[in-house]
C-alpha cells in the first residue's frame, strides 16, 4: 500500500493516478491533511499490524510540514521498527532540503516532483 | 726702566686688562641675546672685526653627519653688510690650520703662514693667522678662524679673547642647538598628533587647571581670560552621562595611581566628537617634581562613524539578501510547484485513453494550473522590478498622490464595488522609495476591495498621522476579516491563504512586509473573522 501525505490535490491526484497506471489495482491512499494521515495511520497500524506501506511525504504544507509530520510518525512508529518507510516527494530542488532527508533512518529516497508512471516503475522494488 | 716707566707699563696693562674685559664682555653680551646659531655666529664675526680689528673672520661648524666642518659665517671688513654664504668652504678634519686645531681641540696663533707646510690659500694669501676652536667639555662645536696679511699680526690678547668669546658661545650654540632639535621634534610631533588625530594635555596642579592645545581650548571655552580650563568649565564640554566617567577616572588615578583610557564625548564648537583620553603611565615620566601630569587624547568621531556606517551598510546588505533569498525560496517553490503539476499532468494523459474519464478533469487542471503560473510570474516581476528600483534614494511622497495613483489603477474593481473611503492625511507625508510605497497602497486596496463581504457596504478608513520618529499608517476596512492579533504575523507569511474561496496566490502581503521592513518600518494586523481587518504600518520618518 502507498500513503501519499500532500497538501497540493492536483500533485497528490497525479501521483495516485500515475500508480494506478503503473500497477493497476495497487492500493492507495491520499491525505491532503498530515494532521489526519497521522490520526489514520495510528489507527491502521493498530489495525492492521502486519501491513507496511510506503510513505510519499511532500515538504511543503501549511500547518504541519513534512518534516514535522515525520517527526511525528516517528513517535507513533519508532525509526527502529523498521516499517513505514518513506520517500519525500516534493517539488523543492533545494538542496538543503536533500541533506536534511539523508538524516531520516525512516526516509529511502528523495523524489522530485512530478511523480510519474515512470518514479511508480522506479520505486515498484520498494513495495510489498 | 725706572720705576716711573715701569708704572706706567703697569698701568698700560691694567688699562689693557680692562678694555679687554670690556670687549669679551661687550661681545659674549651681544652674542648671548641672538636668539638662533646664525645669529649668534654672525655677531661673534661682526664684532671681531668692529672690536678687535680683525680684517677677516671665519667661522666652522662642525658636522656630526659629515664629520666635516662647513664655514657658517664670513666676514671681511671691507664687506659692509652680512651674506649668505653659497658655497661653503668645507674642510675635514685635520685639513689646514683650521683642521689641526679642530683635530686637537687647542687655539692657535700661527705668527708666519708661509713657513707653516698646513696653511691653505683661500682667496689670498695672507701671513698670519688665528684659529680658536670651540668646544663644550669634549665635544667639538666649530673654530674660530681669521687671516691677517702682516706676520705676527695676533697678539696674546686676541688669543685669549677669542677663546673666552668661544668657551662662553660654545654654551650658547650648544643650547640653540638643543632647542632647534627640539622645536624639529616638537613640530614632527604635532604633525603626527594631527595626521592620527590626536593631541596632548597637561594636569598642571599648581592651579588645578587642565591645558589643551589654544586652538581646542578656544573652541571650549569662549571668551577665555586666560589659558587652561578648570575641571568645571571643561566638565561643561561634556556629554552630561560623560561627566561622572571622566570624574571617577580621574579619581582613581589620583588615589590609586591607575591611568586607564577613558571615553568622553566632547562638544566642539557645538559638534560632539568622541574622545579617547589617557593620562599618562607614571612608568613613562616622573611628574611629581614638576607638578604637571601629561596626558594624550585620540579623536575616534571619523572611525566611529565609519564603524556606524560599516554597521548600516551591513544591515543593509543583510536585507537585501533576506530579501533576495526570499523570491528564491518563491521561485524555487511556489513557481516549481504548478510547473511539476503541469508536467506531470501532461506526462499522465500519455498513459491515459483518449475516451478516459480522468481527461476532461485534467485537461480543466492544466487550464487553471497555466493561469496561476502567469498570475505568480506577474507577482514576481512587479516585486523584482520594485527591487531594482531601489538604487533609487528614498524621497518624500505625499500620501494624497499614492492614494490617487491606486485607486486610478483599481477604478474596474472600484467602479464594480463602489467602496466608501474614508481618507485622512494627518500626516501628508511618507518617506519612503516611491515604487514601494505605490505597491504597498496598491496591496492593501487590491486586497480590501478581493476580500470585502459582499452582504454589506464596504467601508475603508484610511488615517495617517505622524508622532516624534514615525509616520504611521492606519487601514483599516469592514471585509471578511481574519482572527489576528498585532503580535500575529502570519498573515505575511510566505504563500499564506487564509481565503481558500477568493483567488489569491498569497504573496501580496508577504511582498509588502518584506518592502516595509526594507525601508526600515513595521506592519502589523489586527482583525476578526467576519468583521474586518485593520492594517497598521510605522515608517521612519527621516
Amino acid at each position: 500500500m502507498i500513503i501519499i501525505i500532500d497538501d497540493d490535490p492536483i500533485s497528490s491526484k497525479i501521483a495516485a493516478l500515475s500508480i494506478k497506471k503503473g500497477i493497476p489495482d495497487y492500493p492507495c491512499l491520499i491525505f491532503n491533511n498530515p494532521k489526519v494521515a497521522l490520526k489514520d495511520i495510528e489507527e491502521l497500524k493498530s489495525k492492521e499490524p502486519k501491513i507496511n506501506p510506503l510513505l510519499l511525504i511532500d515538504i511543503n504544507m501549511p500547518e504541519m510540514n513534512g518534516w514535522e509530520f515525520i517527526e511525528a510518525l516517528n513517535v507513533l512508529i519508532p525509526e527502529s521498527e523498521n516499517r513505514y518507510k518513506g520517500m519525500i516527494l516534493s517539488s523543492s530542488v533545494d538542496p538543503a532540503d536533500i541533506e536534511k532527508a539523508k538524516t531520516y533512518q525512516r526516509i529511502i529516497q528523495f523524489l522530485t516532483k512530478p511523480f510519474t508512471v515512470e518514479t511508480t516503475l522506479q520505486i515498484k522494488q520498494y513495495l510489498v | 726702566m725706572s720705576s716711573e716707566e715701569k708704572i706706567a707699563l703697569l698701568e698700560k696693562q691694567i688699562q689693557e686688562s680692562q678694555e679687554t674685559k670690556e670687549t669679551i664682555l661687550f661681545i659674549v653680551s651681544s652674542v648671548l641675546s641672538q636668539n638662533t646659531i646664525k645669529d649668534v655666529l654672525w655677531q661673534i664675526v661682526d664684532n671681531c672685526i668692529k672690536k678687535l680689528g680683525f680684517t677677516d673672520c671665519v667661522i666652522y661648524l662642525y658636522q656630526e653627519a659629515s664629520q666635516c666642518l662647513i664655514q657658517s659665517a664670513a666676514l671681511e671688513n671691507k664687506t659692509i653688510s652680512f651674506q649668505e654664504i653659497n658655497n661653503p668652504i668645507k674642510l675635514q678634519i685635520g685639513e689646514g690650520i683650521v683642521g689641526s686645531v679642530a683635530q686637537i681641540k687647542k687655539a692657535e696663533v700661527v705668527n708666519d703662514t708661509s713657513i707653516d707646510p698646513r696653511y691653505i690659500v683661500d682667496d689670498a694669501s695672507r701671513l698670519s693667522e688665528i684659529a680658536v676652536p670651540i668646544v663644550l667639555g669634549d665635544k667639538l662645536i666649530g673654530v674660530i678662524d681669521s687671516e691677517h696679511p702682516d706676520k705676527n699680526f695676533y697678539t696674546q690678547r686676541h688669543l685669549e679673547i677669542l677663546s673666552t668669546i668661544a668657551s662662553l658661545c660654545a654654551f650658547k650654540i650648544d643650547s640653540l642647538y638643543t632647542m632647534e632639535k627640539m622645536q624639529r621634534v616638537n613640530a614632527q610631533l604635532r604633525i603626527a598628533q594631527k595626521i592620527a588625530q590626536m593631541g596632548s594635555w597637561e594636569f598642571h596642579t599648581s592651579t588645578g587647571k587642565l591645558h589643551f592645545h589654544q586652538r581646542v581650548e578656544d573652541m571650549m571655552v569662549k571668551p577665555r581670560p586666560e589659558p587652561g580650563l578648570t575641571f568645571d568649565e571643561f566638565e561643561a564640554n561634556l556629554h552630561p552621562s560623560d561627566a561622572k566617567t571622566f570624574r571617577d577616572n580621574w579619581k582613581r588615578f589620583v588615589e590609586q595611581d591607575i591611568a586607564e583610557p577613558g571615553y568622553i564625548r566632547i562638544l566642539l564648537n557645538g559638534h560632539q566628537r568622541d574622545i579617547l583620553w589617557r593620562i599618562a603611565d607614571k612608568k613613562y615620566i616622573e611628574f611629581d617634581k614638576s607638578g604637571i601630569i601629561p596626558g594624550v587624547f585620540l579623536d575616534i568621531t571619523d572611525i566611529r562613524n565609519l564603524e556606524k556606517e560599516k554597521g548600516h551598510l551591513v544591515l543593509e546588505l543583510t536585507k537585501r539578501n533576506q530579501a533576495l533569498s526570499q523570491f528564491n525560496k518563491i521561485i524555487s517553490h511556489n513557481l516549481r510547484a504548478p510547473v511539476a503539476n503541469i508536467i506531470g499532468i501532461l506526462q499522465l494523459m500519455e498513459h491515459l485513453e483518449s475516451e478516459d474519464e480522468e481527461r476532461p478533469a485534467l485537461q480543466q487542471e492544466l487550464t487553471h494550473l497555466a493561469a496561476g503560473v502567469d498570475g505568480i510570474i506577474k507577482d514576481l516581476n512587479g516585486a523584482l522590478s520594485h527591487n531594482i528600483e531601489i538604487n533609487e534614494a528614498k524621497s518624500k511622497i505625499a500620501f494624497a498622490d499614492i492614494f490617487q495613483t491606486n485607486v486610478d489603477l483599481l477604478s474596474s474593481a472600484i467602479k464594480e464595488v463602489h467602496p466608501i473611503l474614508n481618507i485622512q492625511c494627518k500626516a501628508e507625508f511618507a518617506f519612503g522609495f516611491p515604487a514601494y510605497l505605490n505597491s504597498i497602497f496598491y496591496n492593501l486596496l487590491a486586497n480590501a476591495l478581493k476580500y470585502r463581504d459582499s452582504n454589506r457596504q464596504l467601508i475603508i478608513d484610511i488615517e495617517t498621522f505622524t508622532d516624534v520618529n514615525h509616520v504611521h499608517v492606519v487601514f483599516k476596512d469592514n471585509g471578511r476579516g481574519i482572527n489576528s492579533s498585532p503580535s500575529d504575523d502570519k498573515i505575511f507569511g510566505l504563500y499564506t491563504r487564509f481565503h481558500k474561496e477568493i483567488e489569491g496566490r498569497g504573496l501580496g502581503l508577504f511582498i509588502t512586509k518584506q518592502q516595509i521592513a526594507f525601508m526600515g518600518g513595521t506592519i502589523s494586523a489586527e482583525g476578526v473573522e467576519g468583521e474586518g481587518l485593520t492594517i497598521r504600518i510605522q515608517l521612519p520618518k527621516m
